[in-house]
């Protein structure tokens, strides 16, 4: 894992005015979004969540992957693969549960480019996650 | 350099109006604005007047699978739409796909 490379990216988003942080969990190094917006609103769920996203072994060769709430949030069922737990794990005082959402593999977004893409724009295909809930 | 692009020693503050100048006309020198909280400034393509297709672009997403609001009006901006741009102003752009590992939203 290239720390450095993580805490450039993540400088990125905040000076869009996004909070983002580089945690250590019971699984290993996750980058937590905090405050992302989701279209729960209507449908009387949160409206913001805090998203985490496992840094993977090997990290930039390797793509990153999966996105995880918070294990009691009423946003998992409504969310593609919410409900195909990929595993839950202790982060910041809170247990997470990993949704079943590849955006690098055939989850609805580009190849995985280590020049490319990075936790700076893995937070495009977190946005479109929220904004798209099923029933 | 495009913040699509990894991320090189290109960071800087919170401040959005660092740099930020405006010129006789009123237009803005280092015009620049917010995709999905990354920033891109008229180096990697941002002009006074926009299309919805050019905004989403910028973050990589073909318009005919994007959805583009302008955040602080909350106006959902069609591909061959035209915007003015306000400097340091925000946009967010979302695939219209997206494929979980057991379900698919259209």
């Amino acid at each position: 894992m290239s720390r450095e490379r993580i805490e450039r990216e993540l400088a990125v988003l905040h000076e869009g005015g996004l909070e983002a942080a580089l945690v250590s969990s019971s699984r290993g190094d996750c980058v937590l979004y905090r405050n992302l917006p989701t279209r729960g609103a209507k449908r009387n769920l949160p409206s913001v969540a805090d998203v985490i996203v496992p840094v993977p072994s090997g990290y930039p060769a390797a793509a990153i992957d999966l996105a995880g709430l918070t294990a009691n949030s009423a946003l998992l069922p409504h969310l593609v693969g919410g409900t195909n737990s990929q595993g839950t794990f202790v982060a910041e005082g809170q247990t997470w549960q990993l949704a079943s959402y590849h955006p690098h593999g055939n989850g609805g977004g580009p190849p995985w480019d280590p020049m490319q893409c990075g936790f700076h724009t893995y937070v495009d295909h977190l946005l479109a996650w929220l904004a798209r809930l099923n029933q | 350099m495009s913040n699509t692009a990894a991320v090189g020693e290109k960071v800087g503050t919170r401040g959005h109006d660092k740099g930020h100048q405006e010129g006789a006309g009123g237009e803005h020198k280092n015009l620049h604005v917010f995709v999905n909280n990354r920033k891109f400034g008229e180096e990697d393509g941002v002009r006074s007047v926009m299309t919805g297709r050019q905004v989403a672009a910028l973050v990589g997403v073909p318009a005919e699978n994007a959805e583009i609001t302008r955040e602080r009006d909350g106006k959902q901006i069609t591909a061959d739409e035209t915007v003015n741009l306000e400097h340091t102003e925000h946009f967010q752009v979302i695939r219209a796909r997206v494929d979980g590992g057991c379900c698919h939203v259209a």
